[in-house]
């Protein structure tokens, strides 16, 4: 599923999660730390968007939810990236260089 | 996939508790960070709370999408299972390829007729005609003694002015005419009607226009209006037919339109309409009984009120026309009801025996699936114990059933698909409406939804039975819960059904046969072998006199007469067998002369010869002669019905009768020369009725209108082959003028079979269907007993080690097998009894309880029972002892 320029408000932050899980399973917290970690805190990532995407991207099928342990010692649901997701990400990376190089000739016209 | 179930297994949280968990989770996490960065406790716990925000309205928005998921997520899965199942179900089918033969070709053969029928019944009865409101459209008769009856034009005039519930009420009659252009003359069949016709059935000329109430008069009739089918064969479908002249008995008539291909089923056979232009004179003829009435009725009134109305106007025809309506009614009826009635019963009949087929076909169908539900009773319950829900062991007994139905279904439709055709070729002519029958959307559709409809009843229902148990409980035995639901006896009241339905159609199919056969045996009076017959007609435009008309035909049949290969030739107004003829009322001298005396009989206008060509026996006087001119004393022969209806008591040579000619206060006498045998002329199924016969040279002027100058010439060869005329008939027509067709040229044999044609399709039909079911039933119970013997392969096992004779085990073995199906038997000769009522009327003297019939019938479900309990039974006693008890 290509995206229009339009969907990047939303999909960005899809996209920086399936990324995030190509570095094997975690939870929902762990997730939200690394983004934050990765882009040196320039885009906060709000718990009121973090788990409806992780469960919307569930029922797409692009993650798989999992029961394991945190590092509380206690239940905690695991995402972790499926075939699916591993595709979407690829097609997600391509189209946003494109996007993002097609910005960038514009903007450096002079 | 395998991933999937398993996680089903495993992440049985609710949604509530999931994200409960989730959001909790994460503020402990988010505290720990926060103190890690070393915030107090409590702090820390109150900047994580700041942080997540509100986090009820998260949850909230976590639930939802939670349960949407969950709700994709059991769709995907149960999809997937099903298509699992699918998969499943197909393997075990070509894994046991004889048992999924059975089952398609017992559904095959089940749906196969049930499809071709029903597509030849929708057609006939179901699919709606083609005009708008069919429940308004009437055919409207009048009545003589309670019988429908065509209409003279004075009463059609009659009720035409006085009915107030119908609007319009049009006329119509049916001839046929001598059409030539700049092609070959032919003859077509013709309706003329009133322009009131097209409003009747509000139906417009797919190409020009309908005529006018202003062309409906003498004098200005000269336009005609075709069928579809003679535009296309005549014309090559050009639109440029519109404004040509074409002569229809020497008479030019303009083409002002042509019908749309779908009317044709309304135009019953008539390929061109003309206005039937009443004459002031005609339209007070009350005597001269020739229309068919058509009417709309008015919206705001009701079919009984119409009727009502219908009984008050009859009423008026008694009153103010007494002298030719005595007992005279008035009546309608639903045009499709008048078109389709006489068919009805009997494809009601067909249907009924198609669906008693059906259910012995899905009967087998469950018997088949039940035996193999027994066989693997083992695993479903052990699936079952280890915890596959009911829903997982019906859906996956679904889709073994639905796929086995579906290929049976597929394999139905693929048999109907090349009975169809064979049946509309084996069809008699005059089935209304038949060659329209495809198998369409709905026909399909319906074969498909009894399909599925049988696989739901055939694998659902047992599986579902058995699951409602505790299915653990059950798999100690060995057998398991699955296989004590079906119970023996479940089978064995299937195989009684069976044996029940398939009786009722086999006696159908018996009595129908036997009725046949007697039919067959019926002698119709005449001797119909070798003569060849053909319809010839004048045109009144260039044979304008009745003399000219009667010398005409006359030299026809000297010229014929005097050919080389023929016997005798005769004229005929109306052969036998082959049409209906002009009815005519006769009154014996000595009756008063009034309606309630007259005798309706049909005429024939014959020549000399015409006794000899049929070889019609005289029973009594002498036959006509060439002295019997019009100047000569008027003669005439009559039939021993007419002899004994018109002078029970006294012999009838030398009586004199009046018809024809001259009204009551002058009648013309005619005095009865001799006595004929009967003639079936409508056939062997139908009783002779009165006839009489007048020489063709006596007749009035006037009757060479009755008949439309069209006679049938018959020949009988010397050599009793029937071929060689056909082109010595042709020859003498052409010898009297080259430009008149010959139409209807065939056999009186011909004509006799296809007198019996309807009848004897109809049984061919349910002999087909009987076969269907006999066969059927007998693959059921060698089924079951094949099942039967599997089931106790041990305990055959154990007695035949045990010293009992092969023979013995036999009988014990076939007698349970026979236990069902006599009980079956009985139940079926019961039912065929009172089933029998619905086929009296195609029956031909056997009475609808014919105890050869069912006796017949029983035995041959027996014999053919035997047999099929046998072969498995045979194979029980070649079991091994030894194995036997080794394998169970």
């Amino acid at each position: 599923m290509s995206r229009s320029p339009v969907d990047y408000l939303h999909g960005t932050l899809e996209t920086l999660i399936l990324k995030t899980l190509t570095r094997g399973p975690m939870h929902g917290y762990a997730v939200a730390r690394w983004i934050e970690g990765a882009t040196g805190e320039t885009f906060p990532v709000e718990e009121g968007s973090l788990y409806p995407a992780l469960y919307r991207m569930e029922k797409k099928g692009w993650v798989e939810a999992e029961w394991g342990v945190s590092e509380l010692g206690r239940r905690a649901k695991l995402y972790r990236l499926t075939r699916a997701g591993r595709q979407q990400l690829a097609r997600d990376t391509e189209a946003w260089q494109a996007f993002a190089s097609a910005v960038t000739r514009v903007l450096a016209r002079v | 996939m395998a991933r999937r179930s398993l996680r089903s297994l495993l992440w049985r949280v609710p949604v509530e508790e999931e994200v409960r968990d989730e959001l909790s989770h994460h503020l402990d996490l988010l505290t720990r960070d926060l103190m890690d960065s070393g915030l107090p406790p409590a702090a820390a716990r109150a900047e994580a709370e700041r942080r997540m925000g509100d986090s009820a309205r998260i949850a909230d928005t976590l639930q939802r999408l939670g349960t949407d998921r969950d709700r994709a997520f059991a769709l995907r899965e149960w999809i997937a299972d099903f298509v699992t199942d699918v998969r499943f179900a197909l393997r075990q089918a070509r894994l046991q390829p004889g048992f999924t033969a059975s089952v398609v070709l017992t559904l095959a053969l089940g749906l196969g007729a049930t499809t071709a029928i029903f597509s030849v019944v929708h057609a006939v009865l179901l699919a709606p005609f083609p005009f708008t409101e069919p429940d308004r459209v009437l055919s409207v008769y009048t009545t003589r003694q309670d019988r429908a009856t065509n209409t003279s034009a004075g009463n059609f005039d009659y009720i035409r002015q006085r009915a107030t519930t119908l609007d319009p009420l049009a006329a119509a009659a049916f001839i046929s005419f001598n059409l030539a252009g700049d092609h070959q003359p032919e003859r077509v069949s013709a309706l003329r009607t009133t322009a009131s016709y097209f409003q009747v059935f509000q139906v417009s000329p797919a190409l020009g226009r309908a005529y006018t109430a202003d062309e409906d008069q003498p004098g200005r009739n000269g336009v005609v209006v075709l069928s579809h089918g003679l535009w296309q064969r005549r014309f090559g479908g050009r639109m440029d037919v519109l404004g040509q002249t074409l002569h229809l008995n020497g008479e030019p008539y303009q083409v002002i339109g042509v019908m749309p291909a779908s009317f044709s089923t309304v135009m019953d056979g008539a390929e061109v309409m003309v206005p039937i232009a009443f004459t002031p004179e005609r339209l007070t003829m009350y005597d001269e009984h020739f229309l068919d009435m058509y009417a709309r009725r008015r919206a705001a009134f009701t079919d009984a009120q119409v009727n009502d109305e219908l009984a008050r106007i009859a009423e008026g025809l008694r009153r103010d026309h007494a002298r030719y309506n005595v007992d005279r009614g008035a009546i309608s009826q639903r045009f499709d009801e008048s078109v389709v009635g006489s068919f009805r019963l009997r494809l009601l009949v067909l249907l009924g025996a198609v669906a008693l087929v059906l259910v012995i076909a899905c009967g087998n169908a469950a018997n088949l699936l039940l035996a193999r539900l027994a066989v693997r009773a083992r695993e479903l319950s052990i699936r079952a114990a280890v915890g596959a829900g009911r829903g997982r062991i019906v859906r996956q007994v679904l889709a073994e059933s639905l796929v086995l139905t579906l290929l049976g279904a597929l394999a139905g439709v693929l048999a109907a698909m090349w009975a169809l055709p064979a049946l509309i070729a084996a069809a008699p002519e005059g089935v209304p409406r038949l060659a329209d029958a495809s198998l369409n959307v709905t026909v399909l559709a319906t074969a498909v939804g009894l399909a599925v409809a049988s696989a739901v009843v055939v694998g659902v229902l047992p599986s579902w039975w058995a699951t409602s148990r505790d299915l653990r409980r059950d798999l100690g035995d060995g057998k398991g819960a699955v296989a004590g639901a079906i119970n023996p006896w479940v089978r064995q009241l299937l195989i009684a059904a069976q044996a029940a339905l398939v009786i009722v159609v086999l006696a159908a199919a018996a009595l129908m046969v036997r009725s046949a056969i007697n039919l067959q045996q019926v002698p119709i009076g005449i001797d119909t072998t070798g003569v060849l017959r053909a319809r010839v007609g004048l045109p009144a435009a260039q044979y304008r006199t009745a003399d000219v008309v009667r010398t005409s035909f006359e030299q026809l049949v000297s010229t014929l007469s005097a050919s080389p290969g023929v016997a005798h030739a005769a004229l005929d107004s109306q052969a036998p067998l082959v049409g209906t003829g002009v009815s005519n009322g006769l009154s014996p001298e000595g009756r008063p002369l009034r309606m309630e005396s007259v005798v309706n009989s049909l005429a024939h206008f014959v020549t000399p010869d015409y006794f000899r060509v049929l070889r019609l026996p005289l029973r009594e006087g002498r036959m006509f002669e060439a002295a019997d001119i019009r100047s000569a004393p008027l003669v005439m022969i009559i039939n021993e019905t007419l002899a004994r209806a018109a002078f029970p008591d006294t012999d009838p040579v030398g009586k004199r009768v009046t018809c024809c000619e001259g009204g009551p206060d002058s009648p013309r006498w005619k005095i009865v020369v001799g006595v004929v045998a009967d003639v079936r002329s409508r056939g062997p199924g139908n009783a002779p009725v009165p006839e009489f016969y007048l020489p063709l040279a006596q007749i009035p002027p006037e009757a060479w209108g009755w008949v439309n100058n069209t006679l049938d010439v018959m020949a009988r060869p010397t050599d009793g082959d029937p071929a060689a005329l056909a082109g010595t008939i042709r020859g003498a027509v052409r010898a009297l003028d080259p430009s008149l067709p010959v139409y209807g040229l065939g056999t009186l044999d011909d004509g006799l079979r296809r007198t019996m044609a309807q009848s004897r399709f109809n049984t061919v039909l349910m002999s087909l269907l009987a076969a269907t079911g006999l066969l059927l039933a007998v693959l059921g119970i060698y089924s079951v007993i094949a099942w039967l013997v599997a089931q106790r392969t041990r305990e055959i096992g154990v007695r035949l080690a045990l010293g009992a004779s092969p023979a013995r085990v036999v009988r014990q073995v076939v007698g349970h097998g026979l236990k069902p199906v006599t009980v079956g038997l009985v139940l079926g000769i019961v039912g065929a009894a009172a089933a029998g009522r619905c086929l009296q009327g195609q029956l031909f003297e056997v009475s609808p309880r014919d105890p050869l019939s069912l006796g017949l019938v029983a035995v041959a479900l027996l014999l053919a029972a035997t047999l099929a309990a046998v072969i498995p039974a045979r194979r029980a006693t070649r079991i091994d002892p030894a194995r036997a008890l080794h394998d169970a």
